[in-house]
């Protein structure tokens, strides 16, 4: 890197510079690309695909559905065409368009030039692809999942159902999960440091507002299910009795774990669609946006909220009342942060001289659509009515107004309104009128007719009905609505195929916004902005109209572009202050590989090669610490020269770097996953029949006493090697180091024992098998953590690591501080608890 | 230098308080009726014709009521001060004082409802 390199003297010469740093290569050097804007394209893209997969699996479904005794499909073909209809709808186009479109966006609108951690948004792409593949490979080998989105036990055990069509969606969802959190533990760090000069938490665009919540409730609410599927894969593979009611399991332990993720999930695919609504409608209202804060507060309020709704997805399931009332109680106010926002974008848009374009017209098929589909969840929220409607087309209809209207019509809207930005082009008005009309009356066609069927007593999931008993023209007129529906969504297509070629050329700022992504040249430039602006406003453009000259001008900060420098600010938290420059990575295989192996060890589990599943394994493994090799400095570097008069440290030698805080969110997930592991152990505990067990654990006493040896040793030697780093004190600095290999090495040996030596077979009780995942899990994190000490030795001796340049020892700490503490609470659960409780 | 130092994000930690011990009043009712029915605490008696368990509930409940109360006061006495700015201690307020109607609400069917039927 030549830092020295004297600034650009023309935009142009400004322009060429940045482009060689950022821009992915051809050829086959696609696949190494980083860069925000092509993987979140990416990302956009292939979940507009499965949007197209899902919808014709629907199609199949309403001509299925159309007439009373239709032979247009078996049971069994309809069970996987129902199933995946939910599954593809669900994990392959919700979640991943709504991500893609973050990517692509926020460091746009937030003024940096890419994400925080571009390249692990791209090895999450890659997971969602390859998952995306497994799961559509199933379906066109007629193995595809079978058992309904939510994949309820004992149906989806090994007992009823025997294929690998369950192991298809446990193994080809659990990866595209990885990608999930992946993308989840981006967006929050990006959203809290990845900002330009003056964009304090007040000034941030409310999307990134709607964005840091989604994400943060990404990184708590997945891990419920990524733990269940372990558990039910676990299960089927190897016969560990977790959801088995003779053997001590329980199948309700499966539908606590689902929709503890579950619900959580409409509110991860609301919010982003809300937060395209907040960002739209002050534009198209002439006015900004009234309510800000209590719009920040409601989206805080429901990202809370929303955890304590999961149990009114099992109401009929047979727990107390006064349970039930909890979840009831906490439906309902779920209703009053949405509610506000509602007010606040009414109150806007009377305030302001409303303009009818064409995403605004979308926008309107979102309130009217999500209004109703909010009103009969209120319904639902009551026990009693639930009670009645329970599996029925009630609820199917009810979950699309609230799916469709809480995210298909906000995302159109706002791929209409950002899609000049994309392309450079402007949509047809006419076209996208069209489409909007048959999809805003095919949907009520559809679905407003199935409130009917289901209160005429219609159940869910039944592939033929007989005729005469009220449901038959009912369906018809649904499934006519469907295809209305589905010509409308091909019009769409249609559209922004034929505008990206044909369209008119858009002017800079085609809808009058004022945030900062229609400041950029049409498409963006690799690397968004020449300079990064500072910004007094949440508007900056309408501030200043000459936003773009300035930036292409390189005036305001990190305008001096140094060859091989692909800087971008991180700031501070809250105030937004310039804090350090952040060195982006340039294109690399890392990625791409690092997700092929992880594929290989998902692929060869599902088909039950395990030893080439745990080969795929540990070259992931490799590849992820080669990755982690290739970050860093081997000298102390200055401070860097940013403008304005400003120097700041570049990331090397700042102890809070994003990498920190990356971890930090990565170890919340973990944590979240451990206290649904401890909810479980719990829950059989007390609710499950078959309990408590007819033997526990029997172990040697020396066997927790040398686990909790371990771990005390990995905790104090994660400390001393980081004080050593401090005070320049290498010799102490390898000694605390190796102390924490060796402890890390003791403790995962110590927990390994239990299963081996002192348990019953894992087989014979759930109490084993839980109780050999918990230790499974300890023995995991002191493993990883005796390699992350060795790493960090070796990273040492390399010359990375020095006093200021700490950022090593100290992940490493913070690594041993959750591992510790998580391994003293296992180690508790496992060998204190049976004590404690057993009779 | 800390990470709390250096963005200030206690700030952050703030403004979700009120809804943390919402959360951690949700799910102490909701693991302690489980726990409590298991074991049967409905069945002895407690004052005025209520059980052990109501009681036990209503204890928990009434502690975390507490806590908000005291965060509410913490708030209101740095609204006008403070190292956070004036926007993020407004919605902290706000947050705190809607996790406390929102506790209260989800608490109240205890006093209505017998725990384990």
């Amino acid at each position: 890197m030549t830092q020295e390199a004297p600034p650009p003297r023309t935009p142009v010469e400004r322009h060429r510079r940045l482009d060689a740093d950022f821009r992915t290569p051809g050829g086959l050097g696609r696949l190494t690309s980083v860069n925000h804007s092509i993987v979140g394209l990416r990302f956009i893209v292939t979940g507009l695909f499965f949007f197209l997969v899902g919808g014709v699996l629907a199609m199949l479904i309403r001509a299925q559905l159309a007439t009373s005794d239709s032979a247009f499909l078996g049971h069994e073909a309809y069970n996987q065409v129902f199933t995946m209809h939910g599954t593809v709808m669900m994990f392959l186009f919700a979640i991943p368009v709504l991500e893609g479109l973050a990517l692509y966006l926020l460091p746009k609108m937030l003024g940096g030039r890419d994400l925080a951690f571009p390249a692990l948004s791209a090895f999450g792409y890659w997971c969602y692809l390859f998952g995306g593949l497994i799961l559509l490979g199933g379906l066109l080998l007629g193995v595809a999942p079978d058992g309904g989105w939510f994949m309820y036990t004992p149906l989806s055990g090994a007992h009823y159902t025997p294929g690998i069509n369950a192991d298809v969606w446990l193994i080809g969802v659990t990866f595209v999960e990885v990608s999930a959190v992946c993308a989840g533990v981006e967006i929050a760090v990006t959203v809290l440091r990845i900002r330009t000069a003056g964009m304090s938490l007040d000034r941030m665009p409310l999307f990134a507002w709607y964005l840091l919540v989604t994400a943060l409730m990404i990184v708590v609410g997945f891990p419920p299910l990524i733990l269940g599927s372990i558990l039910l894969e676990l299960e089927r593979a190897f016969d560990w009795p977790f959801f088995d009611v003779e053997r001590g399991g329980d199948p309700l332990l499966w539908q606590h774990l689902f929709w503890l993720f579950g619900h959580p999930e409409v509110y991860i695919i609301f919010l982003p669609a809300a937060g395209i609504v907040s960002t739209l409608i002050p534009v198209f209202a002439r006015h900004p946006m009234i309510g800000y804060g209590w719009i920040v507060a409601s989206i805080v309020a429901t990202g809370f909220l929303s955890f304590g709704l999961w149990v009114h997805h099992m109401f009929t399931v047979g727990i107390p009342h006064l349970a039930l009332v909890f979840f009831s109680a906490a439906s309902m106010l779920v209703a009053i942060p949405t509610g506000i926002q509602f007010f606040a974008w009414i109150a806007t848009l009377m305030a302001g001289r409303p303009v009818i374009r064409l995403p605004m017209l979308y926008l309107f098929g979102f309130l009217v659509v999500f209004v109703l589909g909010g009103l009969t969840g209120v319904m639902l929220a009551l026990v009693p009515f639930n009670w009645q409607v329970h599996d029925t087309h009630f609820v199917v209809a009810h979950l699309h107004y609230v799916l469709v209207g809480g995210l298909v019509f906000p995302l159109l809207a706002g791929l209409y309104y950002w899609m000049p930005l994309v392309t450079g082009r402007m949509p047809s008005e006419r076209l996208g009128g069209l489409a909007f009309w048959l999809i805003f009356l095919g949907f009520n066609l559809a679905f407003l007719m199935m409130h009917l069927t289901g209160l005429k007593g219609m159940p869910r999931r039944v592939y033929a009905y007989d005729g005469g008993l009220g449901w038959d023209g009912l369906n018809l007129l649904s499934s006519v609505g469907g295809f209305v529906m589905a010509i409308g969504f091909v019009l769409f297509l249609l559209d922004i195929f034929l505008h990206s070629r044909l369209g008119r050329r858009a002017p800079r700022d085609p809808w009058g916004a004022g945030t900062l992504e229609w400041s950029l040249p049409k498409p963006p430039p690799s690397y968004n902005f020449g300079s990064l602006p500072r910004v007094e406003s949440r508007e900056p453009l309408h501030d200043r109209p000459d936003l773009a000259r300035a930036q292409a001008a390189g005036e305001s900060l990190l305008g001096g572009a140094p060859p091989g420098g692909r800087e971008t600010l991180a700031v501070e938290v809250v105030s937004g202050r310039p804090a350090h420059v952040v060195n982006l990575p340039a294109p690399t295989w890392l990625p791409f590989v690092a997700a092929v192996f992880t594929g290989v060890f998902f692929l060869c589990f599902l088909l039950g090669l395990y030893l080439l599943s745990a080969a795929g394994a540990l070259l992931a493994l490799a590849t992820f610490l080669r990755w982690a090799w290739s970050h860093g400095r081997r000298s102390d570097p200055p401070l860097l020269p940013a403008g304005e008069g400003l120097a700041l440290p570049p990331q090397a030698v700042v102890r809070s770097a994003p990498g920190w805080w990356g971890l930090l969110f990565t170890l919340v997930a973990d944590g979240t996953f451990l206290a649904a592991l401890l909810f479980g152990y719990l829950f059989l505990w007390t609710v499950a029949p078959a309990w408590p067990p007819p033997v526990f654990v029997e172990a040697d006493p020396a066997i927790p006493l040398l686990a909790a040896l371990g771990l005390l040793g990995g905790l104090l030697g994660g400390q001393r090697a980081l004080a050593a780093t401090e005070r320049s004190a290498p010799k102490a600095r390898t000694l605390w180091l190796f102390v924490t290999l060796l402890s890390g090495l003791l403790a995962a040996g110590a927990f390994l024992a239990v299963p081996v030596t002192a348990l019953p077979p894992l087989q014979s009780h759930a109490y084993a098998a839980v109780t050999a995942v918990l230790a499974g899990y300890a023995a995991f994190h002191c493993l990883l953590g005796a390699v992350i000490a060795g790493l960090v030795l070796l990273r040492c001796r390399a010359g990375f690591v020095s006093a200021q340049r700490c950022l090593d020892p100290l992940l490493l700490r913070l690594w041993w501080r959750y591992s510790g503490g998580a391994g003293l609470l296992i180690l508790a659960a496992i060998h204190l608890l049976p004590g404690a409780l057993a009779p | 230098m800390s990470p709390s130092r250096f963005g200030r994000p206690r700030a952050l930690v703030s403004l979700i308080a009120g809804y943390l011990v919402w959360s951690s009043c949700f799910v102490a009712l909701y693991g302690l009726l489980s726990v409590g029915c298991t074991l049967q605490l409905q069945l002895r008696a407690g004052p005025f014709g209520t059980n052990g368990l109501t009681l036990l509930l209503a204890a928990v409940w009434l502690l975390h009521l507490a806590v908000l109360a005291w965060l509410i006061r913490s708030a209101l006495r740095r609204r006008t001060g403070g190292e956070a700015p004036a926007f993020l201690r407004r919605i902290t307020l706000l947050l705190h004082l809607s996790a406390l109607a929102a506790t209260l609400w989800i608490g109240l069917p205890l006093l209505l409802l017998p725990p384990c039927s």
